[in-house]
């Protein structure tokens, strides 16, 4: 009877671990929506570090993060709050600019620096494969524009002397963006910049107008100016007041026209997201602040993205939602799969998962049995204290029903027929019995 | 006691008052302990994957984790879904052993091997940084014995034959560790072994079961089956010890009290030695899942490894601490510095910040005056504002209280005693002159 308890419990171990990686995606961390279903897969490591911007690539397919970490060891700490040896210099800070590629899982460096002396920026340029960033010095407020394609080949764009100022405006629709920036040798200017640097003559209106955003068909950049009205004095009779007014200038000829102020509202206007994502405080404990929980959310479900985390950005296609968590940066790729389909296999997942548990918890006290003269604890008492032991984690007992009374196992008669204890699910319940076999019993039998 | 505030401590505080700055974020990372003050670092990456097993060396210095992963991506989820899946099967389930220097911060992968069909358990060869591991194949009734150094070197005895059952005991006072093997007849053999997977004499082979190995007496605690009558009831409830020493081999009965001394219940947390400190798990819940958070408090205050574990594990020194949070493998090192350094410095290094932040406004406040006919504003009113200009960066009004009540500087008649205003800090102000001298003021005085 030993060996065969023993060589049960491993059988049943794998069998275990086997259902529980299919389960899990089912049971833990999917969401139904009206028509789809979705599937969030484990984390995926990107790298470590702060990181306050996390830009996905269009297609969804690359994550481009800048990260920085102070370098802090704890022989540093020590050194600091030691009296002898206190180093006078701070910890080295070493800032990355990084792609995550969806496909690979793996993380490249594409460019190093000093995050003591400079701040870093990056972005996606327009729907490329390529990256923009800039490095502005701490000290002189210089930046540094630089160009890498997605394989980390990293050139600086010669933007003119002495840039102080930039803003970007990816292309919708095209590899390439427009930047606004400002230099000594050339003051407030508007360029188009692809992969391989500045393209075009420089944009321009004649009113002065400096722009705001890029129009989503791709073609025209939006500018925005104020000037007076040419109506009505003001109340005090003296002034006009002022209005913005908008010019769509298209980026390739360089021609003006007028635009409107709806021109502007539908250019940050979103799509409506097939899931929403919720960022709650989740208060845990009174003498510590309350963590930040991100939570996609359907009409009747919620799944929890990651518990504690200080940013979180889903890309587009909802194939991948990037987050940060003490620190440390990661990406959960996401699935997606018809209702119907997913709706059944969460079914089976149960099942399975119900009776996985049952099978464990039988052998849980088959072996507390063989440990005690073949006796059974009596299902009238807190049997559960008893057989966790034996068991790995206590939730395998969620909802199991002993309905074996107690006592001896050795006198019951037929232990194959004799039912032990059952966990109820839906359609039917996973029945455990006494040698330890289980069968899964349709409600109605 | 007086410290020098460095300009490394001086880097250090934005991180000293991490959870103050950054609402965000919720790192929360010195805990203060008794006389030491504990600094929890940012979390480490050690491996993505589920951890079946994770133990610290005795050193503290290793992790040793057995874990398995599946390489599921979203492509292969969504094709399990749809109704011509055929072919596409889920990935295969893999483990692996790894050993994460926490001196290097570097992880070696050590074996890995098929999940769904072999049955693996790791352990520290008793108290040195040597793994030892067996694979349990039930379908091939064998038992594999490893060994590995923590760099890597793997050896291997041939498989033992007709056995189904292992574990592996490591000894607390030398490096080595028992093997038990239970082979299908039924007996069960015991016996030590060291790295270079060599063997000592065989200290039982019978039916009787390993217990334990106690360390105190040096000895192997076996147990034998309960004895039945001819009927195959157990004629006794008494469990019987036989303790047999692993030096020489004796053997000789033991009670259950030597066996097993009372003990406090497990815990799911490995307690950390300390007894001022307690490592508590708590749980809240937002989707149905229950997140389990973990803490480690001290008397006073507590701090959070981690908004979302699974498991966690903080070595005996307590100078780091592992965890698993949803399929990723982390640990935060733990520096220890002594309290009261910690408390100096921390006041002196704010101090000095404070000091040169006042200097620096009362060069902005005399810069106004020079532009104001030598007159500077009151409290109340617009002063911040109009200030603005002069100051040096923005963030330096920030804390300042204006005290001085306004009017002509020149004409007050004792600028060195005429208070212009506060910069206040958590651990004191410093009151900032009309003459532009500065003073410390600690709180409470």
């Amino acid at each position: 009877m030993k060996n065969l308890l023993t060589r049960a419990s491993i059988v049943s171990s794998i069998a275990l671990v086997a259902a529980s990686a299919m389960a899990q995606p089912f049971t833990q961390s999917s969401i139904a929506g009206n028509d789809k279903a979705w599937m969030l897969l484990s984390p995926k490591f990107v790298a470590d570090g702060e990181c306050t911007d996390l830009g996905w690539s269009s297609d969804g397919r690359f994550l481009l993060v800048n990260r920085s970490r102070m370098e802090l060891t704890t022989k540093y700490i020590q050194q600091i709050f030691s009296k002898s040896s206190a180093p006078q210099e701070p910890p080295p800070s070493l800032g990355e600019i990084v792609t995550f590629s969806m496909e690979t899982g793996k993380s490249r460096v594409i460019y190093k620096y000093d995050a003591s002396l400079f701040r870093a920026e990056s972005k996606w340029l327009g729907t490329g494969s390529a990256v923009i960033f800039s490095l502005q010095s701490n000290l002189t407020s210089l930046i540094s524009v630089f160009v890498s394609t997605a394989d980390g080949d990293v050139k600086q764009l010669n933007l003119g002397e002495k840039v102080n100022l930039i803003q970007y405006f990816p292309s919708p629709t095209r590899a390439e963006m427009v930047i606004q920036l400002h230099s000594e040798s050339d003051g407030m200017t508007v360029q188009r910049v692809n992969s391989s640097g500045p393209v075009g003559r420089t944009l321009k209106t004649a009113s002065g107008s400096e722009p705001v955003a890029y129009l989503k068909n791709g073609n025209e950049i939006l500018f925005a100016g104020m000037r007076r009205t040419t109506g009505p004095l003001s109340s005090d009779g003296k002034t006009r007041e002022a209005e913005a007014f908008f010019e769509a200038v298209n980026v390739q000829t360089g021609a003006t026209r007028p635009a409107t102020k709806s021109e502007y509202d539908a250019a940050y206007d979103g799509e409506e997201p097939q899931l929403a994502l919720d960022e709650k405080p989740v208060q845990v404990d009174s003498k510590l602040k309350p963590l930040t929980s991100a939570i996609f959310r359907s009409a009747d479900e919620l799944v929890l993205i990651a518990a504690d985390v200080s940013l979180v950005k889903p890309n587009r296609q909802l194939t991948g939602v990037a987050y940060v968590s003490q620190g440390t940066i990661f990406v959960r790729p996401i699935a997606e799969v018809p209702l119907a389909a997913f709706l059944d296999a969460k079914d089976a997942a149960e099942r399975t998962k119900i009776i996985s548990n049952a099978k464990q918890v039988a052998l849980g006290l088959i072996i507390y049995a063989a440990d005690n003269d073949d006796n059974l604890p009596s299902n009238q008492g807190k049997w559960q204290d008893s057989i966790f032991p034996y068991l790995k984690d206590r939730n395998t007992m969620d909802g199991f029903v002993l309905a074996f009374k107690g006592g001896s196992i050795l006198k019951v008669e037929d232990p194959s027929k004799t039912i032990m204890g059952y966990i109820p699910g839906k359609g039917g319940r996973a029945v455990a019995y006494v040698d330890g076999h289980v069968r899964w019993i349709k409600d109605g039998n | 006691m007086a410290t020098r505030a460095s300009a490394a401590l001086l880097a250090l505080i934005p991180l000293l008052a991490f959870g103050q700055t950054r609402s965000q974020n919720s790192v929360n990372w010195i805990l203060p302990v008794k006389d030491k003050a504990l600094f929890f670092m940012p979390a480490k990456f050690v491996s993505e994957g589920e951890v079946r097993e994770m133990f610290w060396s005795r050193d503290g210095k290793y992790l040793l984790v057995n874990r398995t992963s599946q390489a599921v991506t979203p492509e292969i989820l969504e094709a399990q879904f749809k109704p011509s899946a055929s072919g596409v099967s889920m990935p295969k389930l893999v483990g692996e052993i790894l050993v994460w220097n926490s001196v290097t911060a570097t992880t070696r992968s050590i074996k890995k091997y098929d999940a769904e069909t072999t049955q693996v358990s790791a352990r520290w060869l008793g108290n040195a940084n040597s793994v030892t591991f067996t694979f349990t194949s039930q379908k091939a009734r064998t038992v594999q014995l490893f060994s590995s150094t923590a760099d890597g070197s793997v050896r291997e005895l041939p498989p033992f034959l007709d056995s189904i059952e292992s574990t592996i005991s490591p000894l607390t006072n030398s490096a080595e560790a028992l093997l038990t093997l239970r082979g299908v007849d039924g007996l069960e053999t015991v016996r030590k072994f060291n790295v270079s997977l060599q063997f000592g004499p065989v200290l039982n082979r019978s039916t009787e079961q390993f217990k334990k190995f106690l360390a105190s007496s040096n000895e192997v605690v076996v147990s034998p089956l309960v004895p039945t009558d001819e009927k195959g009831k157990p004629v006794s409830s008494v469990p019987t010890y036989r303790g047999i020493n692993a030096a020489t081999g004796q053997g000789r009965s033991l009670t259950e009290a030597e066996v097993n001394p009372p003990v406090e219940p497990e815990v799911p947390l490995k307690e950390p030695k300390d007894p001022t400190l307690v490592s508590s798990d708590m749980s809240f819940s937002l989707t149905g899942g229950a997140t389990r958070i973990v803490l480690i408090k001290a008397e006073k205050e507590s701090v959070l490894v981690s908004g979302d574990a699974t498991m966690a594990l903080a070595n005996d020194q307590l100078t780091a601490v592992a965890f698993q949070t949803q399929g990723v493998i982390l640990v935060r090192p733990i520096a220890t510095v002594p309290l009261a350094m910690f408390e100096s410095a921390k006041v002196e290094a704010e101090k000095s910040k404070l000091m040169t932040q006042a200097k620096e406004l009362v060069k902005g406040f005399g810069y106004y005056a020079q532009d104001h006919h030598d007159t500077l504003p009151g409290p109340g009113g617009n002063w911040k504002s109009e200030l603005q200009p002069y100051m040096l960066h923005a963030g330096l009004l920030e804390g300042f209280v204006l005290a001085f009540e306004g009017g002509v500087v020149s004409s007050v008649e004792k600028p060195g005693e005429t208070v212009l205003g506060y910069v206040y800090g958590r651990n004191g102000r410093v009151a900032a002159y009309l003459d532009g001298s500065v003073r410390w003021i600690p709180n409470g005085k």
